[in-house]
C-alpha cells in the first residue's frame, strides 16, 4: 500500500506526439514543501527534455503555481520546434516566355480594334541572347528540434526538374540565357530552342501566322488566308487552302495547295507538291508536281517536272527544261508556257528599278539634310553633331546600296544581251499536248489547235527554228502541227 | 581583337559596330555608360575601346582615368562632340591614345582605328 501512496505522489513527465510536446503531471497530495523549481527540472531532465531558459522559467511558473495552491496540476513544458523543408529549384519566366501562357497575338496593343487574331501565336520565339527565366537554386531548409533536443531533420529543396539542353546556358546571374534564334520547347522534361518548328496539327486560329527562322513542319495542312514563313525549308503533310507560304529554302507538300487564285507560294529553293491548283507564285528552282498543276500563275527558275502529271491552264514561265505527262486539257483550256530566262529577269528588272529609284530619292533626302545641318559649322550642338554624324553614315550606307543595285542591273541587261534569242528549248512531253496550248520560246509563239500524240520532244534547230520530234522519229518543223507567230516581227 | 564600344548613343554605337565590321573585327562588346564599360571589361578584356565623352553615369573622362588607374594600357580612341582644345588636352593627358571629334565620317572612324593600332604595334 505505502508503495502505491509513494507511486501517487511521483512527478510525471509525458511526452506525447513523438517528442512535439512535454508535459507535467504533479499530484494533487504532492507536499508542498518538498516542490522547487531545480528539483522538478532534475525530474523533466530524467526524462530526458532538453532544459533551455524558456522551458526553465516555465517550470519555475508552475513550482509557484502549485505553491498557490493552483487547481492546474497539468502543464506544459516544451513544444518542439517544427523543421521548415526546403524549397524546390524552379524557373522563374521573364514575361513573355513561359510556354505555360496563353497565346498571345504578336501585333498586340492596347486598341482591341487593330488585333488579328490571324497574328495570334501559340509559340514562343527566341533570339539569341535574350534572357529567358532566371534559375532558382533548391533551398536546404532549417532543421528542427523535439522537445529532447534531437533534431527534426529538414527536407532539402529538390533540384530543378526542368534541364536544358546546350541552347540555353546559365550565366554567373543565374540567368537563362538562349544560345541561338529558336522556337522554345519544353518535352521530357528538357527545355531546348529548337531551329525545327513543329506544328502538330493545321495552321489556323490555334496558331496563327507562323513566321519562323528556321525550318517549319505543318503535320496537317494550312488553312485559307494563314501565313507561313520559313527562313530554311517548309514541309506540309496535308492541304494548303488559299494560304501565303514564303520559304527561303525548299518547299514539300505531301498532299497539294487549292489556292482559289489567291494562294502564294514563294520558295528560295525547290518545290515539291502532289498538286498546285490557283497559285501564284516564285520558284527559285525546281518545281516537281505529282499529279496537276491547274491554273497557276508561276515563274519557276529551274526544271518544271510534272512527268506523270498534267499541266492544265494559268501561266507558267520555266527558265529550264519542262518534264511533263500531259499539256492543256481535252476541254482545251487556255494553257500558257514561257520558255526561258526572259520572264524571271524582267521580273528582277523590275524589282531593282524600283529599288534603285527609292534610293535615290532616299538619297536626296539624306544629303538635304546633312547640308542644312552642316551649314550651322562650329555652333552646332552636341546633339545635332551626333545627327551629323549618322546622316554620313546613312548617305554612305545608301550610296554602297545604290552602287550594288545599278551594278546588278547592268550584269542582268549583260545576261540578257547574251541570250537574246537563243535560249535553249527542251519540253518532253509523254502523253499528249493539247488544243489551245500556247508555249512562248525565244521569239516564237507557238499554238496548237489541235492534239498533238506523245511522247514528243520540243526544241529549237540551229537557227532558232522550233522542232518537234514524236517518239523515235525525224526532228521536224513545229509548223506542221502547230502555228508559229514570230513574236519579234 | 576583341573591340569595346562606350557610347550612351544605340546609333553611335550602331556605327561604330558597322565601321569595326567592316574591317574584319567580330569580337565586339558595348556598353551605354562608364560604369557599363567598367562592369564588362574585366570579362570582355578589350584590346582597343572607343570612347564617348559625354554619357550618363559615368562619362567617357572619369572612365578614363578609373580603368587606367586599374593599370590598363590597352588604346583608347576618345570618340565625342567635345572638339575645345583645353578638353582634348585633358584626355590626353588622362591616358587616351587617340581622338575623334564628331560629327566624323566612316573612313575618318577607320583611318583613326588603324592609325591607333599602327602606332601601338609600333611602340
Amino acid at each position: 500500500m505505502s508503495s502505491s501512496s509513494e507511486d501517487n505522489l511521483e512527478i510525471v513527465v509525458r511526452i506525447e506526439g513523438d517528442g512535439a510536446v512535454a508535459t507535467v503531471i504533479i499530484p494533487r497530495d504532492f507536499p508542498k514543501q518538498t516542490l522547487d523549481a531545480s528539483q522538478l527540472a532534475a525530474v523533466v531532465r530524467q526524462r530526458g527534455v532538453s532544459i533551455d531558459a524558456t522551458v526553465e522559467t516555465r517550470l519555475q511558473q508552475i513550482v509557484q503555481a502549485f505553491h498557490d495552491d493552483t487547481d492546474q496540476l497539468e502543464h506544459v513544458i516544451a513544444e518542439s520546434t517544427a523543421a521548415v523543408n526546403g524549397q524546390d529549384g524552379r524557373l522563374e519566366w521573364i514575361e513573355g516566355f513561359d510556354p505555360a501562357t496563353e497565346s498571345r497575338a504578336e501585333n498586340a496593343s492596347d486598341d482591341s480594334e487593330a488585333f488579328s487574331h490571324y497574328n495570334r501565336v501559340s509559340y514562343i520565339r527566341v533570339t539569341e541572347g535574350s534572357h529567358v527565366a532566371t534559375l532558382h537554386e533548391p533551398t536546404e531548409g532549417e532543421d528542427g528540434r523535439d522537445v529532447t533536443g534531437r533534431t527534426i531533420n529538414a527536407r532539402p529543396g529538390k533540384r530543378c526538374e526542368i534541364k536544358l539542353d546546350p541552347t540555353l546556358m546559365v550565366d554567373s546571374s543565374e540567368r537563362v540565357i538562349a544560345q541561338a534564334d529558336g522556337v522554345l520547347q519544353y518535352s521530357n522534361g528538357v527545355l531546348r530552342l529548337s531551329r525545327l518548328f513543329e506544328v502538330n496539327g493545321y495552321v489556323d486560329f490555334s496558331t496563327g501566322n507562323i513566321d519562323f527562322d528556321g525550318t517549319v513542319n505543318v503535320r496537317q495542312g494550312v488553312r485559307d488566308r494563314f501565313e507561313v514563313k520559313a527562313t530554311e525549308d517548309i514541309i506540309v503533310g496535308g492541304l494548303i487552302e488559299a494560304a501565303t507560304i514564303r520559304c527561303g529554302r525548299d518547299f514539300a507538300c505531301r498532299q497539294g495547295m487549292a489556292g482559289k487564285d489567291r494562294g502564294q507560294l514563294l520558295v528560295g529553293g525547290d518545290a515539291n507538291a502532289g498538286y498546285l491548283n490557283g497559285v501564284r507564285g516564285h520558284i527559285k528552282g525546281n518545281l516537281t508536281i505529282r499529279r496537276e498543276l491547274i491554273n497557276c500563275e508561276l515563274v519557276i527558275g529551274g526544271d518544271l517536272i510534272c512527268e506523270q502529271g498534267a499541266i492544265i491552264g494559268g501561266s507558267v514561265a520555266v527558265a529550264g527544261s519542262i518534264r511533263a505527262g500531259v499539256l492543256g486539257s481535252p476541254a482545251g483550256t487556255p494553257s500558257v508556257i514561257v520558255l526561258g530566262t526572259g520572264p524571271l529577269l524582267s521580273d528582277h528588272i523590275r524589282k531593282l528599278k524600283g529599288l534603285a529609284k527609292q534610293l535615290k530619292e532616299q538619297l536626296q533626302v539624306q544629303k538635304r539634310k546633312y547640308d542644312a545641318l552642316s551649314a550651322a559649322g562650329k555652333s552646332l550642338r552636341p546633339s545635332e553633331k551626333e545627327r551629323l554624324t549618322e546622316l554620313s553614315f546613312e548617305i554612305s550606307e545608301t550610296e554602297q546600296k545604290l552602287d550594288a543595285c545599278e551594278a546588278e542591273h547592268a550584269q542582268i541587261m549583260q545576261t540578257i544581251d547574251r541570250e537574246s534569242g537563243s535560249g535553249a528549248v527542251d519540253i518532253r512531253v509523254s502523253k499528249v499536248i493539247h488544243s489551245r496550248v500556247c508555249l512562248r520560246m525565244n521569239n516564237h509563239e507557238v499554238r496548237f489547235d489541235a492534239p498533238l500524240k506523245g511522247p514528243v520532244t520540243i526544241g529549237s534547230d540551229e537557227e532558232d527554228q522550233p522542232q518537234f520530234r514524236q517518239g523515235d522519229g525525224p526532228n521536224q518543223p513545229l509548223t506542221e502541227v502547230a502555228k508559229i507567230r514570230n513574236r519579234a516581227a | 581583337m576583341r573591340v569595346m564600344i562606350v557610347d550612351d548613343s544605340k546609333t553611335m554605337r550602331n556605327i561604330q559596330r558597322n565601321v569595326l565590321t567592316q574591317l574584319g573585327y567580330t569580337e565586339l562588346e558595348e556598353a551605354c555608360d562608364g560604369q557599363d564599360a567598367l562592369s564588362k571589361a574585366g570579362a570582355f578584356k578589350p584590346e582597343l575601346i572607343l570612347l564617348d565623352w559625354n554619357m550618363p553615369n559615368m562619362d567617357g573622362l572619369t572612365f578614363l582615368k578609373t580603368y587606367r588607374g586599374q593599370g590598363h594600357a590597352t588604346p583608347i580612341i576618345m570618340v565625342t562632340t567635345e572638339s575645345e582644345k583645353p578638353r582634348v588636352v585633358e584626355a590626353i593627358k588622362a591616358g587616351v591614345n587617340n581622338y575623334l571629334v564628331k560629327p566624323f565620317t566612316p573612313d575618318g572612324l577607320s583611318g583613326r582605328i588603324k592609325e591607333t593600332l599602327e602606332k601601338m604595334a609600333a611602340a
